[in-house]
Parts: C-alpha cells; sequence; structure tokens
C-alpha cells in the first residue's frame, strides 16, 4: 500500500494483499492484488461523475457477469461505495498488452490465428448483441500461451437498449484511431458488431506490419491524421500488396476495413471463413 | 450462382402456372395479393405454392385496392382504417401475425415482410418501415414454430437508387437486419418509355443487388421487363418476367385509387434476337423489308399458333405471353449456367447481337419508334460495362 | 414566317397539296378526306383514300395517302409516317419548310423507308424533297381497317 494512493482506494485495498498499481488514469485506477478467496485480482476503483456513468459502468459488469469465457476476465465482485465510487474485482491474468507485443504475431499464419481467436472472443458478445466498440490494442492482453483476452467493455454497446446518452458531440464513444466511419460520424443507428470488425482490421493490419497502423499518413503516404485517412478510407493497400502477402489476406483485410459496414462481413460464420481460406492458402 | 426464373404473377396467374407446367420456363411464381383474392391463393395446389413467394403487396397501406379487400389483415383492414401515427401501436402486431400465419400455412417458400412504398428520399424511410412492419414482423415471424426464411419486400425509387450516401444507409440498415435471409427488391424507374433507357438507374441497380449478394443474401428482382438478361450480371437469386406491363415494370399508380380504365396495349411480340417487343403492326416490314426478316421472329409452337392467318390478334390473347416465356426462359436459362466474366461475355454478345438486328432493320429502311426500336440496349451496353468494369471483368 | 401550330400545317396541305392529282383520281371522284383518323396504327393527321366502289368490292388495294404534320421533330415525324405504311399506299412527312433543314439534310433516310417528305409554307407553297414509290402496305389487316373505316363512312353518307 502506498500513500500516494488516493484515501478512498487505500480503504478498499485493505482487504487484499501484495497490492501493485498497474495503471491510473483520470478517476480511475487499476491494482494487481491477492485476495484470500479469489486468488490474483484486479482491482479497478474508479468514482462516476453521473448516474449514467455508473449505469455504463454497471453494464459493462453485466455484461461480463453473463461471459464464462477463455476470452474475457472472469468478473468476481462489483460493488458501489459513498458518495460516488466504484469497485470492479476480476481475475487477474497474467499477460501482457497487445500493444505492448504487436511485433509477435508478425507472421501471417499467426496474425491470423490471433484474429481467429479475437473474433470467436468477439462472436461471444456479438451473439448477445453487445457490440465492444473499442477494439484496440490496449484492450487486448495476451496471454503466456498466446490466447487473447479482450477487457474493458465500458463503452460496450446494447444493441437493443436505449443508448444511455444524447451526446452532443460529433463523435460517439470510442477511441478515434480505432473507431469505424460509422463511429466517428456518431451514426449510432449503424453501429452494430460491423464497427468492432473495423477495429478488428485495424489490428489485424497492425500484427502483420509489426505495429504500423495502417491508416497513418506516415505509412499510407498522405493525409492528415489517422482520423482523417479512416474518414476517407485511404490505408496502406500497396505496403500490403507489397507485402506478397497471398490475395486472400488483402481481400480480407480490405473487407474488415470497408468504409460502409455493408461492405464488412454480415456474419461471423462468414468472417469466420474468410479467415479459413487465407489460412489454407497460406498452407 | 445458378439463379431461378420466377413469374411475375397478376390476375392471369393461370398463364404462369401453365407456361411453368407445360413448358417449364419458371421455377415458381410469385403471387401478388392485389390481383389475387385469398381464397384463391389457399385453393392453389400445394406444389404451386411451396414455390411461390406470396407479395402482401402493402405498397399503399390506406388502399385496399382489388383484391387486397379480400385479405383481412392487409393494414386498412387490420387496423380499422390505416393512420401511420397510430398503426404501429396495437394493428401492426395484429396485420403482421396474420399475414406471417397466412404465409406459413400456405407453405409459401419465403415469408415476405411487406414494406409501405414511400416516394422521393424521405428521411424517415428506415424508422417508419422499422416501426410499422420490419420489427412487427419479425417478431410475428420468431413466434411461428419451426424455421421460417425471411425476405424483406423492399421498393427502392429512382431518386433512392441515384443518391450514393442514402443507398449506403439502406444497404447497412439491409444488411443488419437480424432474421433476414434477404430482399424481395423491386426497383421504380422514373421513365415513361416501356424498356428503361436509364444507364445510370440499371448500372446503379446492379451495384445494389451485388451488394446484397456479396452480403449472402437472397435476392429476388421482382417487375421486371427483358432487363432481367442484363440484371442477371449482378448474380441475383431470382429473376421475374411476367405477362401485362404491370408486372413487367413496378408503377405505384398501379396500386392507388384511381378509376381511370387504361386502353387496352396494342399486341406485341416478344423477340429474343432483339430483346425487345415488338408491335405486331412492324411485323409485315420487317418480313418484306428485312433480308432474312422471317428469321427473327423466335419459332415455337406459340408462334405457330400466332402466324396463322386465322388468328386474331389482341394484347389479352394468351400466346402472346407463353410465346414470350418460352424464349426468355430460355435466354436466362443459358445465361444462368455462366458465372462471372463469362457470364458477362455472353450476356454482352446477345445485347450486341440485337442492336446489330436494329442496324439492319435501320439500313433497311424500317423506322421502328422509341418503344420499339432497340434503342433501350446503348443504355444496357453502358450501364453492363460499367459494371464488368467495376468488376475486372474487361480485358 | 413560321407555322404556329400543327393545325395550321393541316389546314394548308388540305388547301394546297395536290391530292387528288397524287392518288391520280378523275374530277369526278369523290376523295375520302379525313383528319385523326382512329383505328388503324398511330393516327395521321391527315388521310386521303381513293376509293372507287369498284375496288371496294373486288377489295382490291384502296390508293392512299398517309400524312404526319411535324412542326420540326422530324425523327419522331418518320418514326409516325412509318406507321401509316402498314395501311396506305404512301407516306408523307409534312414539315414547316422553314425548319425541315435538318430532315432535308437526312433525304437518305426517307428514302430508304420510302417516306415522301413535304416543306410547307405559310403562304401554301410546297416542296416535295422526297417522293415515295407506290408500295402495297405492310399490312393487309390493316389496310382491310381503313377500307372498312372508308365504306362505312361512305355508306353512311350515302
Amino acid at each position: 500500500m502506498s500513500p500516494a494512493w488516493p484515501t478512498a482506494h487505500q480503504k478498499v485495498l485493505r482487504n487484499y494483499t501484495a497490492v501493485i498499481l498497474l495503471k491510473q488514469g483520470g478517476q480511475k485506477a487499476a491494482y494487481r492484488a491477492h485476495h484470500a478467496d479469489h486468488g490474483n485480482v484486479v482491482v479497478k476503483i474508479g468514482s462516476y461523475a453521473t448516474i449514467n456513468g455508473l449505469k455504463r459502468i454497471q453494464r459493462e459488469v453485466e455484461v461480463l457477469r453473463g461471459l464464462n469465457s477463455k476470452y474475457y476476465p472472469r468478473n468476481i465482485a462489483f460493488s458501489t461505495e459513498p458518495p460516488n465510487q466504484f469497485v470492479i474485482v476480476e481475475e487477474y491474468v497474467d499477460s501482457v498488452p497487445l500493444s505492448a507485443s504487436l511485433t509477435q504475431f508478425s507472421a501471417p499464419a499467426e496474425a491470423l490465428a490471433f484474429l481467429r481467436h479475437l473474433v470467436q472472443g468477439l462472436s461471444i458478445i456479438w451473439e448477445k448483441r453487445v457490440v465492444h466498440r473499442d477494439i484496440k490494442p490496449d484492450n487486448i492482453l495476451v496471454a503466456p500461451d498466446g490466447v487473447p483476452k479482450i477487457i474493458d467493455l465500458g463503452i460496450a454497446r446494447l444493441l437493443d437498449d436505449e443508448s444511455l446518452t444524447r451526446t452532443l458531440n460529433a463523435r460517439g464513444p470510442c477511441t478515434p484511431n480505432y473507431a469505424s466511419p460509422e463511429q466517428l460520424k456518431n451514426r449510432k443507428a449503424q453501429i452494430d458488431q460491423r464497427a468492432d470488425q473495423f477495429g478488428l482490421g485495424i489490428v489485424f493490419l497492425q500484427l502483420l506490419l509489426s505495429g504500423a497502423h495502417p491508416f497513418d499518413p506516415a505509412i499510407v503516404g498522405s493525409g492528415d491524421s489517422i482520423v482523417s485517412n479512416i474518414l476517407s478510407d485511404k490505408w496502406c493497400r500497396a505496403k500490403l500488396q507489397r507485402c506478397s502477402h497471398p490475395s486472400s489476406i488483402q481481400s480480407l483485410a480490405a473487407k474488415l476495413l470497408g468504409p460502409e459496414p455493408f461492405q464488412r462481413y454480415r456474419t461471423t460464420a462468414s468472417l469466420l471463413s474468410a479467415i479459413t481460406v487465407c489460412e489454407r492458402e497460406l498452407s | 450462382m445458378k439463379f431461378d426464373i420466377y413469374h411475375q404473377a397478376g390476375f392471369r396467374y393461370q398463364w404462369n402456372i401453365q407456361s411453368i407446367n407445360d413448358d417449364g420456363t419458371g421455377d415458381g411464381i410469385i403471387i401478388g395479393a392485389r390481383s389475387v383474392e385469398k381464397d384463391k391463393v389457399e385453393q392453389l395446389p400445394l406444389k404451386v405454392r411451396k414455390k411461390a413467394i406470396f407479395d402482401p403487396q402493402f405498397f399503399l397501406p390506406a388502399v385496399p385496392k382489388g383484391q387486397l379487400a379480400t385479405y383481412d389483415f392487409f393494414p386498412h383492414l387490420a387496423s380499422d382504417g390505416f393512420s401511420s401515427s397510430d398503426y404501429a401501436d396495437e394493428s401492426a402486431g395484429i396485420s403482421a401475425s396474420g399475414c406471417v400465419a397466412f404465409q406459413v400455412q400456405n407453405r409459401f417458400r419465403h415469408v415476405v415482410i411487406p414494406t409501405r412504398y414511400m416516394a422521393g428520399m424521405p428521411g424517415d424511410f428506415i424508422k417508419t418501415q422499422n416501426s410499422l412492419f420490419v420489427v412487427p414482423f419479425l417478431e410475428a415471424i420468431a413466434s411461428q414454430d419451426g424455421d421460417h426464411s425471411a425476405l424483406l419486400q423492399l421498393v427502392v425509387t429512382d431518386n433512392m437508387l441515384k443518391d450514393d450516401e442514402y443507398t449506403a444507409d439502406l444497404l447497412n440498415w439491409i444488411t443488419g437486419l437480424e432474421g433476414v435471409a434477404g430482399v424481395y427488391l423491386i426497383a421504380e424507374h422514373n421513365g415513361s418509355s416501356k424498356q428503361i433507357k436509364d444507364a445510370d438507374f440499371l448500372y446503379r441497380l446492379l451495384r445494389f443487388t451485388l451488394a446484397l449478394r456479396q452480403n449472402d443474401m437472397v435476392v429476388v428482382l421482382g417487375y421486371l421487363n427483358t432487363e432481367a438478361v442484363l440484371l442477371s450480371l449482378s448474380d441475383p437469386s431470382v429473376v421475374t418476367m411476367g405477362v401485362y406491363e404491370n408486372t413487367r415494370a413496378f408503377k405505384i399508380r398501379t396500386f392507388e385509387d384511381n378509376d381511370t380504365k387504361q386502353r387496352g396495349p396494342s399486341p406485341r411480340l416478344y423477340m429474343a434476337r432483339c430483346l425487345q417487343w415488338i408491335d405486331r403492326n412492324y411485323h409485315g416490314a420487317i418480313e418484306r423489308r428485312l433480308p432474312g426478316g422471317k428469321e427473327l421472329f423466335d419459332q415455337n409452337k406459340y408462334q405457330a399458333i400466332m402466324f396463322r392467318p386465322s388468328f386474331k390478334w389482341h394484347f389479352s390473347k394468351p400466346e402472346l405471353y407463353k410465346h414470350h416465356f418460352v424464349e426468355l426462359s430460355r435466354q436466362l436459362r443459358q445465361i444462368s449456367e455462366l458465372e462471372g466474366r463469362a457470364r458477362f461475355k455472353h450476356v454482352k454478345a446477345i445485347i450486341e447481337a440485337a442492336m446489330k438486328n436494329f442496324k439492319k432493320m435501320d439500313e433497311s429502311g424500317i423506322v421502328l419508334d422509341q418503344d420499339n426500336d432497340g434503342s433501350h440496349l446503348a443504355a444496357w451496353m453502358t450501364a453492363g460495362n460499367e459494371f464488368a468494369k467495376d468488376q475486372g471483368w474487361q480485358n | 414566317m413560321s407555322f404556329a401550330s400543327e393545325q395550321q400545317l393541316v389546314d394548308r396541305a388540305i388547301e394546297h397539296l395536290p391530292i387528288r392529282q397524287w392518288l391520280k383520281m378523275p374530277d369526278d371522284a369523290t376523295l375520302f378526306q379525313r383528319t385523326e383518323v382512329q383505328g388503324l396504327f398511330g393516327v395521321p393527321d391527315l388521310l386521303a383514300v381513293h376509293a372507287p366502289s369498284e375496288q371496294m368490292k373486288r377489295r382490291r388495294i384502296l390508293p392512299s395517302i398517309a400524312f404526319e404534320m411535324k412542326l420540326s421533330d422530324w425523327r419522331r415525324g418518320l418514326a409516325q409516317a412509318f406507321r401509316y405504311r402498314s395501311f396506305a399506299t404512301f407516306s408523307f412527312l409534312v414539315l414547316d419548310n422553314t425548319r425541315a433543314k435538318s430532315a432535308v439534310a437526312n433525304t437518305d433516310r426517307f428514302k430508304r423507308a420510302n417516306i415522301g417528305l413535304i416543306g410547307i409554307n405559310v403562304d401554301g407553297s410546297f416542296e416535295v424533297y422526297v417522293w415515295p414509290e407506290k408500295e402495297s402496305p405492310f399490312s393487309a389487316r390493316l389496310h382491310a381497317a381503313l377500307a372498312e373505316i372508308v365504306r362505312n363512312e361512305t355508306d353512311a353518307a350515302n
């Protein structure tokens, strides 16, 4: 326990041992700790500014609680502390964020296998009509066995529910550099699982390109920013072609990065089938 | 992929069924509720119904024209007077349940989710269709036992097809719908000529269809005329052909409540080598002036009947249409055997040959008017070539 | 000076075109001449038929001229005039002579189609740019329909 940590956090963390700060940002912090009953856990402590904020967090918990999959950290507990604090306890996954290991899967076969894992993992929440909306390397943890764990469903969208906020922002909640065009334009009615496919497409290409962002103006050779390139459908097609990957990989990438949702894969099955085609062409 | 040929049946549906049974000219029929009363539909042999698609034709939900009045699930009847502002609350579900139950009980090939006709490019198109029809119908389908393949019926207007953003919105919406296997697509063209001469319209329709097919959706192209030959390039699942002109081109006015009785059209004969219906009154000129003109008339048993001196040509004679079905289905079946570039080359060759025939007619001093002269073929060629270029089929 | 309407063209044509002479009619023979005749193929603006009773009885082909009047749209006019060849032995397109230049530049099309081309002026003077050759109508059925119309009207008049 460090005296530098907020008092409110220290109060919660008294119930744990071997506490280490993992990351801190804004009103939130995540700690690795040991619990007598649950073993190694991640304790996320934060505060919510509004009731809507709390509801968003509760939604993440609600989605995770229903999952029982190797692709998601197991949710152990959720509680709130007055006046506006929340505590989420999840299983601790011994892992490295993908953002720190993007060069690990640069061989096409490995990138495809990793992509397949991600699709299989996401399909579990897609089937529940939940869209992650924030697929990016920071939100993918890589376990020692190479299996990804998808985290941070904080801005996941339940397709059947009314949106919790009417935002005045041009953009909806997302990480702009990994967001699909419809997310960037905040076209809520068009955001479904295919928005996650776009994020997957970016991640997949980053794996193949050893970390380079496919919409980066420095890689594309034009454009003002990654976001403007996303909006104008400018990604490193030529560079990918020069890598001499099979044409099926190029088709897969192009379809995942289709500027409109209808240009991507309509079903999980068709996406997995396309990955299979790529794997066959490689072998 | 191979496509099926369906007859877009109007009130002469028995001719369509006879043609399919006797001459093998199709794989099924699309039954229009406006033209066939409910009891008659239910009395059709099961063999026919299982391969049929029922079109509820809710295009104008407040106008139960013709036989629509025999269907108690038609919106105006189900809601005791259709009004879109309060229909969604209760009546939409009642209508949808009735319509779905009817389709399921009669074992039609698909369950069609009807939508209303909306002119122009309305901003609330998707919201309206969802609330009034799509959602209630999907719920009604889900409540039925067993799996039922659902087709979303959609009338797209000329304006919609020609606006990239609007069509993208439509495609995003359609392809994002769960529980929908495909689309029964009807494209309404603004032109007044008997054949579509708008290359842009045809090209966009080709692209729209292909986009749906690339999403593994079933696409039934309804209300087609001879442009089924061209539209086959977009890999549809089903193309259609029909008897009278109101089944070969969709015009909303045929569903409107007006009393203007149209004069019967002049009898026309489909000439496959011209990809055109040509007015009977030009046949003499073709036979006399064009060297080998007689060969342009397709030979089959119906042609033999029609060309007897005793035959009284009239637009209401079934031979005209049964002849058309024999010839057009033959052309379409040949096309269906081919795919991709090979299909394009074949279709292009057919169009080029037809254009040559019209050129020969012109050179022989036969002056056909614009509803007979094959002037639509230039637009087909343009649309087909553009589409082929997109697909990388051009050399 | 140009014509203001197609009706004016019709009036001038009736007044000044030597139709009887063209149909080789004796002076005392009755000319069947009508405007806007329905029930054939297209609606000729003017139709003139020499229908001597013997020929009517023998059901021979009746010498007949159909006219399509147009202020300027010669292409459309040519197509309409061609329709009339299905029932008439001659067919002409009559244009406002002040606007006939484009048509005159395309007389080969008229010759090929065997359709006559006339340019008529407001004062009634006219030029025949293309003389069609006599040719039997394309459709015996439609010619018979024409003969029926003439017969019915003639009988009614008598």
